[in-house]
């Protein structure tokens, strides 16, 4: 998206006559060319019409005067000239053909501004010297509005395969727009095709597809358009061919297509015969789409291959699992959020142009009068607050002249947050603009400050990327966590609180509980805070988007009896482990569920049930069979499941919900496997009133499903019981622990 | 090829189409046609093809039957038949501004009738009856009452909420084909016959068509008569009844027989009449039997199980062909077996060079020979460099550039071009010159990068020269003999992005005798291309194009083009 070639000329050297010595090469004749070629239209020429007419206007008249015919065209020259090196121009004017071709270009103010308004230009000199060629082909075709747009995607997009010799001419620039015409005016093409401009064929002439593949598929793949997204279906999803070669090749034969490819070109017949895996697939269906005119790419997922079809504008469509990921689409970023806000941006046509013909101005301004220069690239901006070329040419030319003036980047950093490109589609780029800004910014914010910008920015965005990033500028922890705090609060409101509650995870949690992260001296307060409303129980609907994960609430549910001695920790472990949860617990746990309801009857012990509600805590947690959601269930009467690591003198202590004299203890271990209760023994159990100084009140060691341990009348008080297996290394496996005694008063 | 092919298609093949009644029920006939064609026993043929996308009627879900009695009178008995138009617009809502778009360009509005040309209502109207042959006037479909009342299916276009695929065209299963127009032909029970579509439907005439729907009758009924035998017999004699049921159907129609397949497997779980293998193996089959006897390095069982595929007569010719290809599998990573492997390849391709096997085997045999070519080439470039033969050289240079065997470099080249740049007065020397360099060249590659050194001499396209880390890295070019020099162009390594930098600071010397070296360039700018204007008159034998300090990462250049007059 940025695009430092702008600001490369600076406007000096343009009305000094453009001197390029750096390059080596004789200067005088060749930055005299342009001039000479182009006659009165020389970027100097412009720059002076242009400049004059913007000095005697003030900020309030300079939208209508960009918009004067005149002055627009001299706008849209004058980019032109500075975006492509001189001496390209010079070597396209040199033959008649280019001569003519520039006096036509340079002098069509809708062209000119097409071709600078359809999206990023990455290679100006390539796609001008194309533009040139495929005019020279077709000067008469290029007449037709239809067929200049699609010269000018071609120009803009069109990188041909090979430089190879023999295979060259497939692939020109001349040869794609050709192809395309033809289709055009063969009918092969959908209607749909109609109504496209330069920006959305590109998706369409961009394709790798070469254009005796997308013959083929005209000729042999006629799919309804709703079709379009199934396409891959048209062949099959194969690993290895007859030859037993993968994609991946190897052992010195050629890859999985390699047989019938020549050259190493895959063509969709190719494809289509031989089938592969979802590279190829989504390949070729994308071709299908493409081989119709229909905007269409492929998409790269994370192990995955998927592709994007459009039918229209807005109508972004995935195919094979798409669209998501990335891929090649006009702006950078995830799809479908970059593929629509392309379609947002370039179905204003007037605010895109109104946009740029400002910020074309404000660059040209900026040597002149750089306060006016300013001014007009921040009208760019709110002339389409989508529009993210402007957006960073603004912001380039604010980084390029802060020596000479200082700017208020708060300010600035504050439009970003409000504009739509930001609110609507932060992860095409806005983001990363936010962050070029922010990082200028923040050196002249103080710490409350960066959070209440940070705050915002999260939450009028729909993204949580980069939290991690954030988070590291806020100088305190306790900033750092009503960070986190806010994000949460903001993620309620989107439907991406998963996503903070797994960083808030990731950043606070497991890595506490993996004992990778010292805990954080006052992490607890506003850890419990967070998790504590965010399991709300007038929460549930998204609370229950939240937990789907039940890996990342075990993770939370060992924090907190990590963490026991905290006030709110009986609260917050009542509402994460509350039943209500239960729906997203796993087949799996269920099954764990309905066989505890085997759980031989123990004796009867006389007292009340201390144990239940209390927490449990231990020297590790395996994870599997077990889950941190169910180490509460096992101080109840229906039971639940615990299991160490395999480790060296594993324990597991519990907190009980009342203190009192006890009267019995009930352990039950895997009673419906063996293997598991031997693993288990011998297991020590103790009683203790502080969690420190322990009294030994049974050792078992004979495998039994369960053991009772009668207690009454012994005079034994305490509010922890422990369990211990003394060995070098074992996992410590119980599916219940009651605790039974007189509370305290 | 125009897409609004149906009614070119029917009237190629003289048919009439009758649409039906509009207020009909739900019910489709495809769906109506189908359960007639079960009921009575029937066969069906179905013209399935895209309207929307390319016809200007566009939108709507159309079923018809065929009623052209001439058509209808030159099939044998007992087929039904209809026409299924498949939509494009399912779930497709066209907005506003795209709408207003296409009517301003005059296009036809997908989904809405269009009234600008009646024409193809013309052609799509009932032809004149023909009197009905007495056979034809007993099929089911009898169309001596009027036409089979079938219903036309228009939903309404713009109804998004039925889904894509549900009850397309009535029931009929687009995923059947992925190319339309086509013809399909069913059994009574929906299996499916035989199948002609897209061009090769197209390339079909009236007569051929009649001809090929007869021959899936006459193999169906032949299918037919072969499986009523199978129901009395059982053991090896069932599958081998069956399996000349599957014999009388086209290959593919047969294979999707499963019913049938499955019978004919349980029949013969032993395979012993060969039956099994040729309705149960596709190709990769073959494969997975010899890579499992690889992996478990048990090749010569794998030899026996290709003897064993060598015996079976039953095998279609491109079984018969997969067998061949076998021993490549079986060998190419054998120790003293290579040989054996290639030659393999080369039977198989014997046997049809024009089939898929036929021309993978050639595509691996041509991979396998330019893998050597490369080799020999490479091993030729590097002794030409040693010895100094700039004519060698640039005969091999000459032969990379003619080559189009898969040069894994190249093919990563895809958008790069030597960068334009002004041409210097006079020829380019270098093109005669040598080429040598400061220290050792990459060569954890193998020999795959070394044909492409040549090219750096030459403006067919990049080269690349490739040198390891070393201190003051060079690469020369000798004229052979003292030239004016007019200009000379470095171009940068241009596939990579990280590694361009790796070329700068940039010096250019030059030299007459190879000992004393002048400076006359040195950039600090990471270029794609540096245009070097040497000064007025300068005359020398060398260039060399470098770095004068000690760099800790690699050099690499694509392009070193020295111009001007010998």
């Amino acid at each position: 998206m940025i695009n430092t070639r702008l600001l490369i000329p600076t406007c000096a050297l343009l009305l000094a006559g453009a001197s390029h010595g750096a390059y080596g090469a004789a200067p005088a004749p060749l930055a005299a060319s342009p001039a000479e070629t182009t006659g009165s239209h020389a970027p100097d020429a412009d720059a002076r019409l242009i400049l004059a007419a913007a000095g005697t206007t003030d900020i309030a008249g300079l939208p209508a005067l960009v918009g004067q015919p005149k002055i627009a065209k001299a706008l849209a020259r004058n980019k032109i000239l500075r975006l492509v090196d001189p001496r390209q121009v010079a070597r396209i004017a040199r033959t008649p053909e280019g001569k003519a071709f520039l006096d036509t270009f340079l002098n069509d103010q809708d062209w000119m501004e097409s071709f600078l308004c359809s999206g990023p230009i990455r290679n100006p000199e390539r796609s001008l010297r194309f533009l040139s060629e495929i005019w020279a082909s077709d000067p008469q075709g290029v007449k037709t509005p239809l067929y200049r747009e699609l010269a000018t995607a071609t120009a803009l997009v069109y990188i041909p395969a090979t430089q190879h010799p023999a295979l060259k001419a497939a692939y020109t620039p001349v040869a794609r727009y050709a192809f395309f015409k033809r289709s055009h005016q063969d009918g092969k093409l959908h209607p749909s095709f109609d109504a496209l401009k330069a920006w959305d064929m590109r998706y369409v002439v961009a394709s790798q597809a070469d254009n005796a593949s997308l013959a083929w598929l005209q000729d042999n793949i006629h799919i309804p358009l709703r079709r379009f997204t199934s396409a891959e279906g048209c062949t099959g999803y194969i690993a290895m061919n007859l030859f037993g070669n993968t994609i991946h090749g190897g052992g010195g034969a050629p890859g999985y297509h390699g047989p019938w490819g020549l050259g190493g070109q895959s063509t969709a017949e190719n494809f289509y015969r031989h089938g592969g895996v979802c590279g190829t697939l989504s390949t070729l269906a994308s071709y299908v789409s493409v081989s119709r005119g229909v905007p269409a790419f492929t998409v790269g997922q994370t192990g995955h291959c998927a592709y994007a079809v459009r039918p229209a504008p807005h109508q972004w469509a995935g195919g094979f699992g798409g669209p998501g990921g990335n891929g090649g689409g006009i702006y950078s970023g995830n799809y479908p959020t970059s593929g629509l806000f392309a379609d947002s941006i370039f179905t204003q046509p007037d605010a895109v142009l109104a946009s740029r013909r400002l910020a074309w101005l404000g660059t040209l301004l900026k040597d002149t009068d750089l306060a006016k220069a300013r001014a007009v690239l921040c009208a760019a901006t709110q002339a389409q607050s989508l529009n993210p070329e402007s957006w960073q040419e603004y912001v380039d030319l604010l980084a390029a002249t802060e020596a000479q003036s200082p700017v208020n980047w708060n300010e600035v950093l504050h439009g970003i947050i409000r504009s739509d490109s930001f609110r609507l589609y932060s992860g095409a780029g806005a983001m990363r603009l936010f962050g070029e800004v922010y990082d200028r910014a923040a050196k002249n914010l103080s710490g409350e400050e960066r959070l209440a910008v940070l705050v915002e920015a999260y939450d009028s965005s729909d993204r949580s990327y980069e939290m991690d990033k954030y988070c590291e500028t806020l100088p305190t922890t306790e900033l750092q966590l009503r960070f986190a705090k806010g994000m949460m609060q903001a993620m309620w409101k989107h439907r991406g609180f998963s996503l903070a509650c797994k960083w808030v995870n990731l950043r606070y949690v497991s890595k506490v509980v993996r004992g990778k992260l010292e805990p954080r001296p006052g992490a607890e307060e506003p850890m419990m805070e967070i998790l504590n409303q965010s399991f709300d129980s007038s929460r549930l609907p998204e609370g229950l988007q939240a937990v789907r994960n039940m890996s990342q609430l075990g993770q939370m549910v060992t924090y907190v009896a990590n963490h026991w001695d905290h006030p709110r920790a009986e609260e917050v472990m009542a509402k994460l482990t509350d039943i209500k949860w239960r729906p997203f617990v796993s087949e799996g746990y269920r099954k764990i569920l309905e066989a505890n309801k085997a759980m031989p009857a123990h004796p009867a012990v006389p007292g009340k049930l201390l144990s239940e509600g209390g927490m449990v805590c231990a020297s590790s947690i395996n994870g599997s069979p077990d889950q941190a959601f169910l180490h509460g269930a096992m101080l109840t009467e229906a039971g639940g499941l615990f299991q160490s690591n395999p480790q060296k003198d594993p324990w597991v202590t519990v907190r009980l919900a009342k203190p009192g004299n006890l009267t019995g203890i009930v352990v039950a271990g895997m009673f419906d496997e063996p293997r598991l209760i031997r693993s288990s023994l011998p297991m020590t159990v103790s009683i203790s009133d502080d969690n420190k100084t322990w009294t030994t009140v049974a050792t078992l060691a004979k495998p039994q499903p369960s053991w009772t341990i009668q207690l009454e009348g012994k005079g034994l008080h305490a509010r922890y019981v422990k369990i211990n297996t003394p060995s070098n290394r074992t996992n410590l496996t119980l599916r219940q622990v009651l605790v039974f005694g007189t509370p305290s008063k | 090829m125009k897409y609004a092919i149906l009614p070119l298609l029917l009237c190629q093949l003289s048919l009439a189409v009758c649409t039906m009644a509009q207020d009909a029920a739900p019910a489709t006939a495809y769906d109506t046609l189908r359960a007639k064609a079960a009921a009575q026993k029937a066969d069906l043929i179905t013209f399935a093809y895209g309207t929307s996308d390319w016809d200007k009627k566009g939108g709507d879900i159309k079923t018809r039957t065929v009623t052209d009695k001439a058509w209808l009178a030159g099939l044998p008995k007992g087929i039904l038949s209809v026409c299924v138009e498949i939509p494009d617009r399912g779930s497709t809502q066209i907005p506003q501004s795209t709408l207003d778009e296409l009517r301003r360009l005059g296009r036809p509005i997908p989904g809405q009738p269009d009234d600008s040309d009646p024409s193809d209502d013309a052609e799509q109207a009932p032809a004149p009856d023909a009197p009905a042959t007495p056979e034809q006037a007993a099929t089911p479909d009898q169309p001596e009452t009027p036409a089979v009342p079938e219903v036309g299916n228009p939903p309404d276009a713009s109804d998004d909420s039925a889904p894509a695929d549900s009850n397309a065209a009535g029931g009929f299963k687009v995923g059947l084909t992925w190319n339309f127009p086509a013809l399909v032909y069913q059994d009574s029970e929906g299996q499916l016959i035989g199948i002609l579509e897209g061009v090769d439907l197209q390339k079909t005439d009236a007569k051929a068509l009649a001809a090929q729907v007869a021959a899936w009758h006459t193999a169906r009924v032949a299918r037919d008569a072969k499986l009523a035998e199978a129901e009395k017999a059982t053991g090896p004699a069932k599958a081998r009844l069956l399996g000349q049921a599957l014999d009388a159907l086209p290959y593919k129609s047969a294979r999707r027989l499963r019913s049938i397949v499955v019978a004919l497997r349980d029949a013969d779980p032993k395979n012993e009449t060969g039956y099994v293998t040729k309705y149960t193996y596709v190709p990769l089959s073959f494969t997975k039997e010899m890579l499992l006897c690889v992996a478990a390095k048990k090749h010569e069982e794998g030899l026996a199980i290709i003897a064993k595929h060598r015996a079976n007569p039953l095998l279609t010719p491109e079984q018969k062909q997969v067998v061949e290809v076998q021993p490549y599998v079986l060998c190419r990573f054998w120790k003293g077996h290579e040989a054996e492997a290639e030659a393999a390849l080369k039977t198989a391709m014997a046997m049809d060079p024009t089939s898929d096997v036929g021309i993978g085997c050639k595509g691996i045999l041509q991979h396998l020979a330019g893998t050597r070519e490369y080799v020999e080439q490479s091993k030729a470039i590097i002794a030409a460099e040693k010895a100094g033969d700039a004519q060698a050289y640039h005969k091999l240079a000459q032969q990379t550039v003619a080559s189009t065997f898969h040069l894994p470099y190249r093919a990563s080249l895809r958008g790069i071009a030597i960068p334009e740049f002004d041409r210097p007065a006079g020829s380019l020397l270098s093109k005669q010159g040598m080429l040598s360099f400061s220290g050792p060249v990459n060569s954890n590659a193998g020999y795959k990068l070394v044909p492409l050194r040549p090219l750096v001499l030459r403006d067919d396209e990049p080269g690349l020269c490739y040198l390891l880390a070393s201190s003051k890295p060079w690469v020369q070019v000798d004229l052979l003999k003292t030239a004016a020099i007019t200009g000379i162009v470095v171009v940068n390594r241009l596939d990579v992005t990280k590694e361009k930098a790796y070329q700068v600071p940039l010096v250019v010397s030059v030299s007459s005798d190879g000992k004393e070296w002048k400076e006359i360039y040195r950039s600090e700018t990471v270029q794609d291309c540096w245009e070097v204007t040497p000064p007025a008159g300068l005359q020398a034998r060398y260039v060399r194009v470098g770095r004068s300090d000690e760099p800790r990462q690699t050099f690499m250049l694509a392009n070193i083009l020295v111009y001007g007059n010998p």
